[in-house]
């Protein structure tokens, strides 16, 4: 795969880099760019490769083979306290025989920093973080959230080129969480750190990246900024795993290529080159369906009310076309009525929003 | 009560063979031995013989010790500094053991673990001969010394003396210091080690500001293991140490079986017992103080 090009400096390089446990591969092949400055997402599945990825960056793993530089630097040999980065751990890694300052100043200890500085430093990052006045804490009487805010303090303080960050929301609750994505967005901004974060909340990796790598299998299946790994999904797997993806068989009429029926309603999409007869899998997003007729679309399928789902602002009904069970959403507006089980309905979509893949 | 109900075989076993016997011998220690009869009137003699001042002094490595009847007061501190050299010894011979089955063994922890236990397959006295065996003055190393030319003459120091009990019990215990620190720096999350090397540890950096502070429960655990029951060990001794490595433990016996005078025994015995106690709480205390001060700066 060809390195993707990025419009800054890149400030992480990969190149052809591959990791080997054993037998199996847990990375294949991954060449990367990462800009300087820029929110990079890692984005997959568990057992994905995105982690093993990030502890490459970090040196606490050595890739099998391949080529790794940061900020220019080649790293082969650079051992991990040796790099310009800093981790996030998952679990935080809050070591527990130390209070928060000591926490946080840890690294400055292994740099020649005067004993002033190094406490300024530590008052700085526990402001940058907002645990003001928690320095003498112990590790032991801090929530979740604080912990996060620590380990994240822990890293920042040593001002690294970049920051490496494995899964750092995900043992917080959904509101924390939330307002953490928020908050480390608006913190990545004011220090103007490179962040490489690693997720598998695909939410979450559109919510914060300037660039997200969409991993599968040890391999990156797709890199680019979140709309257009969202509306333009180059493989099949990243179409499904951002976003929900409904899928609709359709099958090549006799006018050849482009020319289909889905539910016996035709349609053309020169997208789908496949000869007469063949069957092509349709992806189409929920929020791109309308129940009803509308207007605006050029398809109208016939459909059958299978599920509602009443969510508060949004009811998510579940229908069956052509023997395809696809959802869709629509706001909940006070007054319109919501459909019943068993009824048939109209699903309206314009065929500019339909993702051609093959069929499986 | 669910809860005192499963205690109980153990604390019915603890009443009946620890706390019964030691009130036993509180009560002993307070009576006095006249002829072959016990005089159970209470008293306090055998104490104010153990700490019975005189003004002229017996010399002890180079010490005046001021008391009429120094031998148990000698004898207990020769007992300390012998046992504290044991644990001296063990615990650096321990650790790293104990770092290597936890932190270097990938698989087949388990078998690594039996194999610390085969010492204690054989009896304890059967293992102590066995060192004389080694140390004796026609022992192994004697007549391998001299089939090598090295030596002439047996060497004569290898046993009965202080050197070779501390030895001895520091070989007899290793294995058992092993345990809890194993089990400490197993206990020790990997991500913290992960975390140490990113911001900035070398290896040794990390060990000494990671690892070993968090190993310390199980390296004050074992230490507490070697020394509480070496202090009152007396079978080395007699084995290995003759006259010149004899023991607190020693007199203990001595006093029982020989001197026929088992409320003086019972005497030395709670002394000893108590300057252990008290020297044990001083070390959890001591090592723990150290950890709430680390916590309130």
């Amino acid at each position: 795969m060809p390195a993707p090009e990025t419009t800054v400096a890149p400030m992480i390089s990969l190149r052809n880099v591959q990791k080997r446990f054993g037998d199996h591969f847990a990375l294949h092949d991954i060449s990367l760019d990462i800009g300087a400055g820029e929110f990079f997402s890692l984005l997959g599945p568990s057992g994905c490769g995105k982690t093993t990825l990030l502890r490459i960056l970090a040196g606490i793993e050595q890739p099998t083979s391949g080529s790794l530089s940061i900020g220019g630097d080649a790293m082969a040999g650079v051992p991990a306290n040796r790099r310009p980065t800093n981790m996030v751990f998952q679990s935080y890694a809050i070591f527990p025989h130390l209070n928060v300052e000591e926490n946080i100043g840890y690294g400055l200890r292994n740099m020649s920093i005067p004993r002033t500085e190094a406490a300024a430093r530590v008052a700085e990052a526990l402001a940058l973080v907002k645990l003001d006045g928690l320095g003498r804490r112990n590790a032991d009487q801090l929530s979740g959230g604080q912990r996060q805010r620590v380990a994240l303090a822990r890293a920042l303080v040593c001002r690294p080129k970049v920051l490496l960050l494995d899964e750092p929301l995900s043992a917080l609750d959904k509101n924390l969480r939330q307002d953490m994505q928020s908050e480390l967005r608006a913190l990545q901004r004011a220090v103007g750190i490179t962040f490489v974060f690693v997720t598998h909340d695909q939410e979450e990796a559109l919510a914060m990246s300037d660039r997200i790598a969409v991993m599968n299998g040890g391999r990156i299946e797709q890199v680019g900024q979140p709309a257009e790994i969202y509306d333009q999904p180059a493989t099949a797997f990243v179409a499904s795993f951002v976003g929900t993806l409904n899928r609709l068989t359709a099958r090549v009429t006799e006018r050849g290529a482009g020319h289909l029926t889905v539910a016996g309603v035709p349609l053309h999409l020169p997208a789908a080159a496949s000869g007469p007869g063949a069957e092509v899998t349709l992806a189409v997003r929920p929020e791109t369906l309308r129940l009803g007729r509308d207007p605006e679309c050029d398809l109208v399928l016939p459909a059958r009310v299978v599920e509602v789902q009443f969510l508060g602002s949004i009811v998510r009904t579940r229908v069956d076309v052509g023997g395809d069970v696809i959802s869709l959403d629509s706001f909940n507006r006070p007054g319109s009525p919501v459909p019943a089980i068993g009824s048939s309905a109209e699903v309206s979509l314009r065929s500019k929003d339909v993702i051609v893949t093959q069929a499986p | 009560m669910a809860g005192y109900g499963l205690l109980s075989p153990a604390l019915l076993i603890m009443v009946a063979m620890l706390a019964l016997p030691i009130a036993a011998l509180v009560l002993l220690s307070f009576w006095r031995q006249s002829g072959y009869t016990l005089d159970t009137t209470l008293t306090g003699a055998n104490y104010a013989r153990i700490f019975g001042l005189s003004d002229s002094p017996t010399v002890w490595m180079g010490i005046p010790f001021y008391l009429a009847y120094p031998v148990p007061v000698i004898l207990l501190i020769k007992s300390l500094m012998m046992s504290l050299t044991a644990t001296v010894t063990v615990i650096p011979l321990a650790y790293p053991m104990a770092y290597f089955i936890a932190f270097r063994v990938r698989s087949g922890k388990s078998i690594w673990i039996l194999l610390l236990t085969i010492p204690f397959w054989t009896s304890y006295l059967l293992r102590v001969f066995a060192w004389k065996i080694m140390l004796g003055y026609t022992g192994a190393i004697n007549s391998g010394l001299m089939a090598l030319g090295i030596i002439h003459h047996p060497l004569d120091a290898l046993l009965y003396n202080s050197g070779a009990v501390t030895v001895v019990l520091a070989h007899s215990w290793v294995s058992f210091a092993v345990l809890p620190i194993y089990v400490s720096l197993e206990k020790i999350d990997r991500s913290l080690l992960e975390a140490a090397s990113d911001l900035g540890d070398t290896r040794w950096q990390r060990f000494r500001r990671i690892t070993l502070p968090l190993s310390m429960p199980g390296v004050i655990a074992a230490a507490l293991m070697v020394f509480i029951p070496t202090v009152g060990d007396y079978v080395t001794p007699t084995l290995i140490g003759g006259s010149g490595g004899s023991m607190v433990g020693n007199l203990i016996q001595d006093l029982f079986m020989k001197r026929n005078n088992a409320p003086m025994g019972a005497a030395v015995a709670i002394v000893m017992m108590a300057v252990i106690a008290l020297i044990a709480l001083l070390f959890v205390w001591l090592t723990g103080y150290h950890k709430m001060r680390a916590r309130r700066r």
